[in-house]
């Protein structure tokens, strides 16, 4: 859901102000210009908000002209054709619809009318996809109410959250089924290779096979866990199991499990906590696993990598993984964290990795964050409440 | 003596994997791809371990339990559930397994478990 603030931060009304009274002060002739200048500063700060909001959002100009939009859009509609410079009402369908947002948005301008979003429960779009439309009014104390700032948030309708939750429990029962298969997979390709040992065969040749085999089988593997835990994840049930953990136990184990996976790394363990911490500890595991291997992949030149732990004085832990690998430039940071985002359009994975990580630190109550540049590193940061309220 | 496990399961694949593992490593083994078989596996079989299946036609896990648990000249035998279901642990205390396998296991996972309960 998409929070909108409707009423300017007080920081940064105090800012406007400011800006209005030096405007004053300079006896700026033409308060129109100002205003318009102000108007065009504000539009272009709500299209960066657009851009980064993970709600279907679009911006129209006063013709009705869309002027922004961003990929949740797209990915929410289905519609495909771009729809910058389009007429909002080119979205919709029948005529008859289109009469009626354009009485809602005579209606949301007027002076005093109290509320600042309205919604029409079913709308239906030209591809005949049906949502939800919100129509928001973004208040300004330099805007005039009939020259507000007008946002469309689309959303899907009931009936469609339930056909996609269908859709995930259709998945969650495959990925299940898919680890039979695969536990059969495994276990004769370990019998290939132990029949081999017993009977001393020793060419590297046939030994090698079975390390892809096996190397595809792990592939495999993780991709059904992700794939689980995204839908999970969606379900909203993914739910953690606490227990009092040794964590300087857990990271050794999993750093000396690491290291196995990679010829040329040292993972170093720097600091260690004093007491115990209170978490789901498979879990936590898979989200330092996942750093630690994205650490491992994107620092093929460099051979250290640094896992520092500590605790922080408000009852947090800290636990950090530094790479001095290729980095990750300024604009793709945040992105990272998105689900079915491929960093450097690698294609080895399902870009998932980070999302769960992230919802398994989120949900633990505590938070995430990267520090990278680029060709120098990364260091990704987590904190967790040692001992949380909820459980 | 030679143990004996009986493994419950209606997917063949996995049973015989199963069964071409633990024969490796010189156990008796027997597949039941119908749960209701449990009383003519207990009578003639007489396994020393069961891996089941948690769901498969027939009887459920729970049910298999109940025929084993309460009764004295049975109630020995280890129980260890099967499952690809990431409720497992959970499910297994709630049938009362003795102990689990999550799926995809690994061949050592299931010797070091079946060698926990018959050795």
């Amino acid at each position: 859901m998409v929070k909108i603030v409707t009423k300017p931060r007080k920081g940064g009304d105090r800012e406007l102000i400011t800006e209005q009274k030096k405007g004053k002060r300079l006896n700026l002739k033409d308060e129109g210009v100002f205003l318009s200048h102000k108007k065009t500063e504000i539009i272009n700060n709500i299209k960066e908000i657009i851009k980064i909001s993970n709600s279907p959002l679009i911006l129209i100009d006063e013709n009705l002209n869309i002027i922004a939009t961003n990929q949740y859009f797209y990915n929410t509609t289905n519609i495909q054709d771009n729809i910058i410079g389009k007429s909002i009402k080119s979205l919709f369908q029948p005529k008859k619809i289109n009469s009626n947002i354009i009485s809602i948005l005579k209606k949301i301008k007027q002076k005093d009318h109290h509320k600042n979003i309205l919604i029409i429960e079913d709308i239906k779009l030209v591809n005949s996809h049906h949502c939800v439309l919100e129509i928001i009014r973004l208040d300004n104390i330099f805007l005039k109410k009939e020259d507000s700032i007008i946002l469309f948030h689309l959303k899907k309708s009931n009936e469609e959250v339930a056909t996609s939750n269908e859709k995930i429990d259709v998945i969650s029962f495959l990925g299940h089924e898919l680890r039979s298969p695969l536990t059969s997979l495994k276990g004769y390709n370990q019998l290939i290779r132990k029949t081999f040992q017993e009977k001393n065969y020793t060419d590297p040749e046939l030994y090698h096979y079975i390390d892809k085999i096996e190397g595809q089988i792990d592939r495999l593997s993780s991709l059904i866990e992700e794939t689980l835990d995204f839908s999970r994840i969606h379900l909203n049930k993914m739910n953690l199991n606490y227990s009092f953990c040794n964590f300087n136990h857990l990271v050794l184990d999993l750093i000396e499990d690491l290291e196995q996976t990679t010829k040329k790394h040292r993972i170093i363990l720097q600091g260690k906590l004093t007491e115990k911490v209170r978490i789901d500890e498979k879990r936590i595991r898979q989200a330092l696993t996942n750093l630690i291997t994205n650490a491992i992949k994107y620092s093929p030149k460099s051979e250290k990598i640094i896992v520092k732990i500590k605790e922080l004085k408000n009852n947090t832990i800290s636990v950090s993984v530094q790479d001095f690998g290729i980095g990750i430039p300024f604009n793709q940071q945040q992105k990272i964290f998105e689900k079915l985002y491929q960093f450097n359009n690698k294609k080895n994975g399902l870009g998932l990795g980070l999302y769960i990580t992230k919802y398994i630190i989120n949900k633990h109550g505590g938070n995430i964050n990267v520090k990278s540049i680029k060709n120098k590193g990364s260091i990704f940061t987590f904190h967790l409440p040692a001992q949380p309220k909820t459980s | 003596m030679i143990k004996k496990i009986a493994i419950f399961d209606d997917d063949l694949d996995i049973a015989e994997i199963i069964k071409t593992i633990l024969e490796r490593y010189d156990y008796d083994t027997k597949i039941y791809s119908n749960s209701k078989k449990i009383k003519q596996c207990l009578k003639n079989f007489k396994p020393d371990l069961i891996l089941l299946d948690i769901f498969m036609p027939g009887l459920s896990g729970k049910e298999i339990a109940k025929k084993i648990k309460p009764n004295k000249e049975t109630n020995h035998i280890p129980i260890i559930a099967i499952s690809g279901l990431n409720e497992i642990s959970n499910i297994s205390k709630k049938i009362g397994a003795d102990d689990y396998l999550a799926k995809p296991f690994e061949m050592d996972e299931l010797l070091k478990i079946v060698k926990k309960y018959l050795e």
